[in-house]
């Protein structure tokens, strides 16, 4: 049990330590005169307290992105899957496509979300497209990885049971493809947030950005502490997403959980 | 989950008139029948012969196995009988039909050097999975399942999953699934070559012991152990280095049933020495 | 097999050959129902970048600035920091490690209102919400590299008495190397959005803020071709740092 014990003992203690950190960060800051020193690195009770006061604004901006962004994740992880069966259908089609799968990763996604806004002229639906657009790529670079993922032999395996392509895509590729599949949801649920917030980022006139632009713009130093509060949340909210991607992975392959566990 | 062996009481050793054929190996008419095959992967000046004529034949209901150095073609062997690869030159009969049409026909269970079971499947539903493909109905195939890891004696394991067996345990899964369909051919790479050498002696009667319970069945066996050869086997064939050629064709007249013990008589002694002078012979030439 | 390198060159090029024909042709507008000034057609992109050119040309070179400078700073902190975790007693190091690949994962993005009302020079906000972005990832991969040497090389170094510094030098950083190089190109991508988030946040200058203003004056090509330019860079950018790979650590590319 010690070994679990001394585990705990050094997280506290590497909690303790940043919080120190940043107490002290801040206080060196707010030592100066600089009118926006609290906004700019506030002491974390300050955040705290920000979060509390202004639960409805935060709360309200907060199930905005939230919401889109589910959406769009949705959304993006169906088209990805249905995307990367078809792919896995002919040689020829992968081949075509995989190089632009990957070079649209490249594209930084904020950059499409002005042209996105110009195309359907609603925030609602540009941040549906973009959180959608984000993890359509995920998604679809790990299905597409995951289906041939399988070791040579299983496919031998499947010839000298006179599989068809549908048997082998149904008995092998496609469970073999699930922990992956897992791994590029895990990845892609706090990316299609941050997808939705960038659309508040570039003039959304709602949502956890605007918040956090107004705020910067408006401002003042009170004003200007509503960014941390924003960010503090988005934060949360990403991590609380990725959790429940790695829950649903548990109760849908529960093997694979234990597998890992394992070091299998 | 402690990783125990499976007991290796269940499986039990068999009586000598339990179903076996004991007539001379030679005898008896070819269920494969491989006519100076050759087979060359790529073209050109990268060309790599993997075989170079060969020629030998595998009577019905023996044990034959190809043995030889790493590299010398032997596992591209087994894949052209199996109907998995096609030959560059050259015929193999199989019962009477080329390989692909008794692939096709679902006349081969394959064990390979991994076991290949599927993670997302319990050790009960892998040994099923052929019968599951195949369209057989679930009571019809568990009941089948369940009797194959009864005989590898793994009956207790069967909600369990693959990574929670030991290697050896989890080869015996995969044996069971290559059996499930009766298939009359059973093929086997180097299955024991991932496992220590005590667990690989142990898994050596034990699959004698598992054959001895398939009468009839034909067992094509790849190994580069010339020990494990020569206690499995009714007929060697061994091979040489890349290109990969036939030196000889050894049949072992060790009477059955074959145990542990087998492998400390002067036979058995011999046999090994002289397979061993020929390799070493053609090495040095 | 050759057929198979045939195709996988071939294959992608007939594909965008397809695709370019039928959107010139109109399609994608027809089938969508999307007017011109939402989706040009190829033809009008690739003029703007031949009209306009001067707009677009030092567009080019503001955001570019920044994106060398924050991926050269943070690059170069993230190493510098593992050098530092280096020096660190094993279990501090770990932790702290732990902490930056958890920092990696948060939604970086949202610090650039931050570093906002930090910094209020266009280029050196941009640069540095691209060095916060980029070098947690860089620490923890180069981190990575220089303690996941192999311990039987290490115990061949002792034997022969190898010095520190020897043993840094050839052991450690040689493999570190290719962590190293996968943690710049995973900070290509990171570069580009971090600075292109601050353009378009604080709208003062390079490509973000080209594709806004283009888009505020109708000139929609203009944007597309600034959106084409982003991609195009990011994959240069991309493929330059493997071949540089390559040509340093030849022997890193077995297939694994």
């Amino acid at each position: 049990m010690s070994e679990s014990r001394r585990d705990t003992l050094i997280t506290a203690a590497t909690v303790i330590a940043i919080l120190a950190v940043w107490y002290l960060g801040a206080a060196l800051v707010q030592a100066g005169d600089d009118p926006l020193a609290e906004a700019k690195l506030p002491f974390p009770h300050q955040v705290i307290d920000v979060i509390f006061s202004n639960t409805g604004e935060l709360g309200e901006a907060s199930w905005i992105s939230l919401r889109q962004a589910l959406i769009g994740f949705v959304i993006g992880s169906l088209v990805g899957i249905v995307f990367s069966l078809v792919m896995a259908q002919g040689e020829w089609v992968e081949s075509a496509i995989v190089p632009f799968l990957l070079a649209g990763q490249m594209v930084p996604m904020i950059a499409l979300v002005p042209i996105v806004q110009n195309i359907f002229q609603n925030d609602d639906v540009t941040r549906v497209f973009i959180s959608a657009f984000i993890t359509f790529f995920s998604v679809t670079v790990a299905v597409v990885r995951g289906l041939k993922s399988a070791p040579p032999s299983a496919y031998e395996l499947m010839s000298s049971y006179n599989t068809g392509r549908l048997q082998r895509l149904r008995y092998l590729e496609i469970p073999a493809a699930v922990p992956m599949l897992f791994t590029g949801l895990r990845i892609a649920a706090p990316l299609s947030l941050v997808g939705s917030v960038l659309v508040d980022l570039a003039g959304a006139q709602s949502g956890l950005g605007y918040i956090m632009l107004a705020a910067l713009t408006a401002g003042g130093p009170t004003g200007s502490m509503l960014i941390w509060g924003a960010m503090v949340i988005l934060i949360v909210l990403g991590f609380l997403l990725a959790q429940a991607v790695v829950l649903s992975e548990r109760i849908v392959a529960p093997w694979q959980v234990q597998m890992r566990a394992k070091g299998a | 989950m402690n990783q125990t062996e499976g007991s290796m009481a269940e499986v039990g050793t068999p009586s000598p008139a339990e179903g076996h054929d004991h007539s001379p190996v030679a005898g008896r008419p070819a269920a494969v029948s491989v006519a100076g095959v050759t087979k060359t992967f790529g073209s050109g000046a990268s060309a790599v012969t993997a075989l170079d004529d060969v020629s030998f034949e595998v009577p019905q209901g023996s044990f034959v196995s190809l043995l030889g150095p790493s590299g010398c073609g032997k596992s591209t062997m087994m894949r052209l009988i199996a109907g998995l690869q096609e030959p560059t030159g050259g015929t193999i009969t199989v019962a009477g039909g080329t390989p692909d049409e008794q692939r096709r026909a679902r006349d081969f269970g394959i064990v390979f050097q991994q076991p290949i079971l599927f993670d997302w499947r319990t050790v009960e539903e892998n040994v099923a999975l052929p019968l599951q493909i195949m369209g057989k109905p679930k009571a019809e195939r568990q009941e089948r399942a369940r009797e194959l890891l009864d005989l590898v004696g793994l009956k207790d394991f069967r909600n369990h999953r693959p990574w929670q067996l030991s290697g050896g345990m989890q080869q015996r899964v995969a044996i069971a699934r290559a059996l499930t369909f009766a298939p009359p051919f059973l093929l086997m790479d180097e299955p024991f070559g991932a496992l220590d050498m005590m667990t690989r002696e142990r898994m050596q009667t034990e699959l004698l012991s598992i054959w001895s319970r398939n009468p009839g069945t034909t067992v094509i066996f790849i190994t580069h152990s010339i020990s494990e050869a020569v206690l499995l086997s009714d007929r060697i064939v061994v091979m040489s280095a890349r290109p990969g050629r036939v030196m000889k064709v050894i049949d072992v007249d060790l009477p059955r049933p074959r145990t542990d013990e087998t492998r400390d008589t002067k036979e058995f002694v011999d046999i090994e020495a002289e397979i061993r002078q020929l390799i070493f012979s053609q090495e040095h030439r | 097999m050759k057929s198979e390198r045939v195709r996988t060159v071939v294959a992608p090029i007939v594909f965008l050959a397809v695709f370019v024909a039928i959107w010139q042709a109109h399609v994608f507008n027809d089938v969508f129902g999307l007017e011109e000034f939402a989706v040009p057609l190829p033809d009008q992109i690739l003029s703007a970048f031949t009209d306009d050119s001067d707009e677009l040309r030092s567009a080019f070179g503001e955001t570019f600035l920044a994106v060398g400078l924050g991926f050269a700073l943070g690059n170069g902190l993230g190493f510098l920091l593992a050098l530092g975790l280096l020096a660190l007693p094993d279990t501090v190091a770990q932790r702290v490690g732990g902490i930056l690949g958890a920092v990696q994962a948060l939604p970086i993005v949202a610090l650039a209102p931050l570093v906002a009302l930090w910094i209020d020079a266009s280029t050196w906000f941009k640069a540095t919400t691209v060095v916060i972005m980029v070098f947690p990832a860089m620490s923890v991969y180069a981190y990575r590299g220089l303690t996941s040497v192999d311990p039987t090389a290490l115990e061949l170094a002792r034997s022969i008495d190898a010095s520190g510094w020897q043993v840094f030098r050839y052991i450690r950083l040689a493999n570190a190397v290719p962590h190293v190089f996968t943690a710049m190109r995973y900070s290509v991508v990171l570069s580009l959005i971090g600075v292109v988030v601050c353009e378009i946040l604080r709208s003062a200058d390079g490509l973000g803020y080209h594709i806004h203003d283009a888009l505020q004056r109708f000139e929609t090509p203009q944007a597309w071709a600034a959106v084409v330019i982003l991609a195009l860079a990011g994959i240069v950018m991309y493929a330059a740092l493997l071949v540089i790979e390559r040509l340093i650590v030849p022997w890193s590319f077995r297939k694994s």
